[in-house]
């Protein structure tokens, strides 16, 4: 496919000539004028909006309607950039006052005209607005519009610069064939025709060449002598075969010229030096040098550079570049100490923007965009700054927006940055996170300040950091732990005790554990709960298999509140056998207590009823068996039905068998009306 | 301690002038002068807003007279900058400076040039005078000449100058590519000096300047068409200097043998531009009225070179040859074979064997030796491979991108007693490249095509430089082949 910038003159040349004629389109000019305000609209937007902003896409959106819409009767529309404005052929298009502005800014970095050739695509186009926020956001010495278009090679955008163009009138006057930048005296280098030489004899003599003074001065030769050499040049010792020079030069080229193989080589070990290479490569000389040539107008040079240079690195997201060159600045002021102190310390001073809070906003303003193994050594640069602007440090890493990121500069900073007495203060702030990530540095680290200033966060007035510093917490060892988790069991925030008793929980084979779930399960603690949350801590106990705290849940199947009761026996049932609740199931399957119980309640109780336990169960609850419901009071009876129903499940077990038969043996009537009831029922 | 070296190490210059303190300075003098431009605007002269924006603008144009007499405030359209030093916004502030984009805009005023003793008050009659003829509402055209004679005739000492107008009328063509060679290689030459200057002043190099004209050479090197200007791009690569411009033609046809060499080694675009410009300023901090190459300057010009304005690999490229490229050679040409191979990088290699190549077949008014004939230079570079001076590779691409008669070698006609000089790249022995015949005087007789085995290198020991008439003919018939 042919390259727009190779169409270049056909385009050019085009419009030139066709330009009043394609003016005269009133729906084309009409098209085109709406073209460049979008123009307009989008580098304005750049200045005003994030690159990633949806209007970006829109306006390619719109650009390539339009583009597409002018390209139907014309294979290419061209631009021409002035500074009148955007112009078509020789007419100015009459656009919006706040395209001025940006035809100038296109103007100004050398741009003379951008054409559009049919086929244009979207993603040209989005590269083509890329390139435009880059230069409206980033400018700089380094690059420009013209540099970053050529760069981009595009299939079906096309330009041309300021470079290439020249005045017509000039053309004209001076005949285009003569047409040369150079004049002769340009070319000429000396008086005279210097430098003809004979160096194998007579080297050294006069007038040879090869000497000092005939090279600077020009050689004292005149044209006769010119003669000579020349004919000595032309002078052929004997016939030469034009087949014999042929195949020498052949020879010649094919030993020599690159083959596929070295190039292959070549690109392999581009690969291997890749940008950093050259970066690193760069950064370890300059740094070599530094130390190298103190004193001297180069070391004063480098001196300079450096000492700059690492916030450029820094603002250009080469982390490690920056600390290597805040290390070796820092070394040298160091070696400067005592022998030139005043320097020593302004080298010292030049760090001071490490305090700056402006410069602070700029770098994290670069943070995301940094690669994955310069934020891996972030906590390096931050362990330069300052102590007393951690709360600065912390609040912007809040800031990161992707949390990927934010845990990484995180991860980073408990990496590299000491615990100090600034840090450690921190896990009293008032911005929650700035805790959290104060103590998510600290946490790894080996410091017996840690664990106080944790436990003392415990108690932040901010729910959040109380929750995180528990967290922490947690990763410390139980005995260091236990003190601020059982406070946090008790809190009266949800969100801090439901991760304390968990964890509590989970803390197996510690008696110091039992007191403090045994105070839990009071009943005017559990008052204090939330209802969900008493079921979640009464399933957490049968599904941890706290075997040893069973005893207390199993308690619960006795108390007077029949709603915590009933959660007790809904957990209970989970469990997998009833054995370590027997003594309690026994308590309350009294038919007194069951008497008491509530239908849903009663069934659900008698579901515990299982051939486990009724070894213990049926010797207990003789009394069942004779008890009777008066008149008016119907809860014994039923009380007896669902209990005898539980029973019969089992019916094929011995015990059950057995307790069935004495039941209807026990002559009282009630009893055996129920039993026999259930009996018709099920068999 | 000698009082020199006492001064190169005292000198807390540096500090004064870290980029960022007159970052912030440049960025509170636009925030200033938008500020009071907007209260004169609103309220005219002589309330307090005016009052206290005035005083903030005079406290902040006092850093820019500190050193100098005067400075240029220039607005691009996108945005300004100070003394050619870009003025730039604080991120995540909204601070518009559209009041003063509008003043610049709407007068055509491309720089104002501030001069110290202005002093505050004619600033503020200044604005106000702008503002005035802005508001009378004249034709955009006019307005420029308009507020000029008003300074003028009110004795305002600032200056301004006008927007370039010139590309508002239809005078323009478009450069044919053998043109556009000879510029661009003219340009690369001639801006060498505005280069060697921002670096005297301590300001940023405008590299995007020098990237221009890389690639426009990469264009005319590797375009593939049949008008490819190859030849004659590498045919101006070998003028040993324009007058008075020894340095920079060197470092002209450094970067100009580094592109061709890379492109023989298949080196994509974005690299091509890199190693073009690397080479373009590796003997940057060599002065221009230098007889000849010192080898100190290879530290010196890592020092300069290591500024960056901004991370800029061609730069840093540039900075690492600077410093490194004659650790092989001294500038005699002189071998220094290393213990084990050394290498800077793969690009910074390659520019190593161009720098020599030229710097071998140069006529430095100071050097105490002939120059090298070209073939002669290759032949010398392959021993030198041998050595270890340089990467074999590097030394083929080279030869690949120059043939077996590098373009500007003085050869012989074989059976013809004719002596002519080679214009084209002779690759193959099966194509006819082109050649200038020349006289027994060199001068320049006219364009044949030969194939390499009809010409024949001078004889050992003699040696010619060509008269800058030939040189030009040379150049001209490039253009006549054009044309037709």
């Amino acid at each position: 496919m042919v390259k727009a910038s190779e169409k270049k003159r056909e385009i050019f040349d085009f419009f030139k000539d066709n330009a009043d004629k394609l003016f005269n389109d009133n729906e084309l000019v009409k098209s085109t004028k709406e073209l460049v305000s979008l123009f307009g609209k989008v580098i304005r937007g750049y200045r005003l909006y994030p690159r990633t902003n949806p209007a970006f896409s829109r306006f390619a959106d719109q650009f390539k309607v339009k583009l597409d819409e002018i390209l139907t009767d014309i294979p290419s529309i061209s631009l021409r950039i002035s500074t009148k404005g955007f112009m078509f052929g020789s007419h100015v298009l009459e656009t919006d006052d706040k395209d001025r502005e940006v035809v100038f800014f296109l103007y100004n970095d050398g741009l003379r005209e951008i054409y559009f050739q049919k086929g244009t695509q979207k993603d040209e186009i989005w590269q083509l607005f890329d390139i435009l926020a880059q230069c409206t956001l980033f400018a700089n010495d380094d690059y420009d519009l013209s540099t970053l278009l050529w760069d981009h090679n595009f299939t079906n955008i096309g330009y041309i610069t300021e470079d290439e163009l020249i005045k017509q009138n000039l053309s004209l006057s001076n005949d285009s064939d003569n047409f040369s930048p150079f004049l002769v005296e340009e070319l000429s280098y000396g008086p005279g025709l210097d430098g003809i030489g004979e160096v194998d004899r007579d080297e050294g003599k006069e007038g040879a060449g090869n000497s000092p003074m005939d090279m600077a001065n020009s050689p004292k030769f005149i044209a006769a002598e010119f003669d000579k050499y020349s004919e000595l040049m032309l002078k052929e010792e004997g016939q030469i075969d034009f087949n014999e020079r042929k195949e020498l030069l052949n020879q010649r080229l094919s030993n020599y010229i690159v083959g596929k193989m070295e190039m292959f080589k070549f690109d392999e070990a581009l690969k291997r030096n890749s940008d950093s290479f050259v970066v690193s490569r760069f950064l370890k000389e300059l740094s070599a040098r530094l130390m190298n040539s103190q004193g001297t107008k180069a070391g004063k040079e480098l001196l300079d550079t450096a000492v700059s240079l690492w916030e450029k690195l820094l603002l250009f997201g080469s982390v490690s570049g920056a600390i290597l060159f805040i290390q070796t600045l820092k070394t040298i002021a160091e070696q400067l100490q005592n022998t030139q102190p005043e320097y020593s310390k302004k080298i010292r001073d030049t760090f001071s923007d490490l305090e700056n809070e402006e410069f602070l906003n700029d770098f994290f303003f670069t943070v995301e965009d940094i690669p994955a193994e310069e934020i891996a050594v972030i906590g390096k640069l931050f362990a330069m700054v300052p102590s007393k602007k951690m709360d600065f440090l912390l609040s912007k890493i809040n800031g990161i927006e992707s949390r990927e990121t934010r845990i990484a500069v995180i991860n980073s900073c408990a990496e590299y940055v000491p615990i100090t007495d600034d840090l450690l203060a921190l896990t009293h702030h008032s911005d929650w996170k700035v805790v959290r990530n104060a103590l998510a540095m600290m946490k790894d680290k080996k410091d017996p300040r840690i664990l106080p200033a944790i436990r003392a966060t415990v108690s932040h007035p901010q729910k959040q950091a109380r929750i995180e510093a528990l967290a922490l917490l947690m990763e410390f060892s139980v005995e260091e732990a236990l003190p601020s988790l059982e406070r946090a069991v008790f809190s009266s925030a949800r969100d801090v005790r439901s991760p304390a008793i968990q964890k509590i929980l989970e803390l197996k084979d510690n008696t110091a554990i039992k007191p403090i779930i045994n105070r839990l399960l009071q009943i005017h603690n559990l008052k204090k709960l939330e209802s969900d949350e008493i079921d979640e801590i009464f399933q957490m106990i049968v599904s941890l298999r706290r075997y040893d705290l069973f005893d207390l849940l199993g308690q619960q199947l006795l108390t007077e509140d029949p709603d915590i009761r009933l959660k007790a026996i809904q957990a209970i049932h989970k469990a997998t056998t009833m054995t370590h609740f027997s003594k309690f199931i026994i308590r309350a399957a009294d038919i007194n207590s069951l008497a008491k119980m509530k239908t849903d309640e009663l069934q659900a109780f008698c579901k515990l009823l299982r051939p486990e336990i009724f070894d213990e169960l049926f010797p207990a609850v003789t009394n069942t068996l004779s008890a009777s419901g008066s008149l008016f009071n119907k809860s014994i009876p039923t009380a007896k039905e669902e209990f005898y129903k539980a029973i019969f499940y089992y019916r094929n077990d011995p015990q059950a068998k057995k307790f069935i038969e004495k039941s209807l043996s026990s002559g009282n009537k009630e009893t055996v009306k129920i039993v026999n009831k259930i009996k018709d029922k099920y068999l | 301690m000698s009082e020199e070296l006492h001064n190169n190490v005292i000198s807390s210059e540096f500090f004064e002038n870290s980029d960022r303190i007159e970052r912030e300075r440049m960025y509170d003098f636009t925030v200033a002068m938008n500020a009071l431009l907007k209260a004169l605007r609103l309220y005219g002269s002589g309330n307090d807003t005016v009052e206290k924006n005035t005083e903030k603008l005079n406290e902040t144009i006092k850093f820019f007279f500190a050193t100098d007499t005067f400075f240029d405030y220039t607005f691009n359209g996108n945005d300004f900058t100070l003394n050619d030093v870009r003025v730039r916004r604080k991120k995540g502030l909204n601070i518009s400076f559209e009041e003063l984009e509008d003043f610049y805009i709407n007068l055509q005023i491309a720089t104002i040039i501030f001069h110290k003793e202005s002093g505050i008050s004619e600033i503020v009659e200044f604005m106000l005078i702008g503002q005035e003829i802005i508001k009378s509402n004249n034709k955009l055209d006019t307005r420029f000449a308009q507020f000029e004679q008003r300074l003028k005739n009110k004795g305002i000492k600032i200056q301004i100058t006008q927007r370039d107008s010139s590309g508002g009328d239809d005078l323009f063509n478009i450069l044919n590519k053998s043109q556009l060679a000879r510029l661009t290689y003219r340009n690369m030459i001639l801006d060498h000096s505005m280069f060697k200057a921002k670096i005297t002043e301590n300001r940023p190099m405008p590299l995007k300047k020098a990237m221009r004209n890389i690639q426009n050479t990469i264009d005319m090197i590797c375009d593939g068409s049949s008008d490819s200007q190859e030849s004659h791009i590498m045919v101006l690569a070998s003028i040993n200097s324009l007058r008075g411009k020894m340095i920079a033609t060197h470092l002209t046809n450094t970067a100009i043998l580094s592109i061709a060499a890379g492109v023989q080694l298949g080196i994509d675009r974005s690299l091509l531009t890199r190693i073009g410009t690397a080479a373009y300023f590796h003997d940057i901090d060599i002065p221009e009225n230098s007889r000849g190459e010192v080898v100190e300057h290879c530290q010196n010009g890592f020092a300069v070179l290591s500024r960056l304005n901004s991370l800029n690999f061609a730069m840093m490229e540039a900075a690492i040859t600077a410093g490194l490229h004659h650790t092989t050679y001294t500038f005699d040409c002189k071998p220094i074979p290393p213990e084990k191979p050394i290498m800077s990088t793969p690009l910074g290699e390659l520019i190593k064997v161009c720098d020599y190549y030229d710097l071998a077949t140069r006529w430095w008014p100071a050097r105490k030796t002939m120059p090298m004939k070209r073939p002669e230079a290759i032949e010398q570079l392959f021993k030198m491979a041998d050595m270890r001076c340089f990467a074999k590779v590097t030394v083929k691409a080279l030869f690949s991108a120059l043939g077996v008669f590098p373009p500007g070698t003085i050869l012989r006609v074989i059976g013809k007693k004719q002596l002519a000089c080679s214009l084209d790249v002779f690759r193959t022995t099966g194509r006819k490249g082109k050649a200038a015949i020349l006289d027994k005087n060199l001068n320049f007789v006219g364009i044949e095509t030969f194939y390499p085995h009809e010409l024949l290198e001078i004889p050992k020991g003699l040696h010619f430089r060509l008269p800058p008439e030939t040189v030009k003919a040379m150049l001209d018939s490039f253009n006549e082949e054009t044309s037709e």
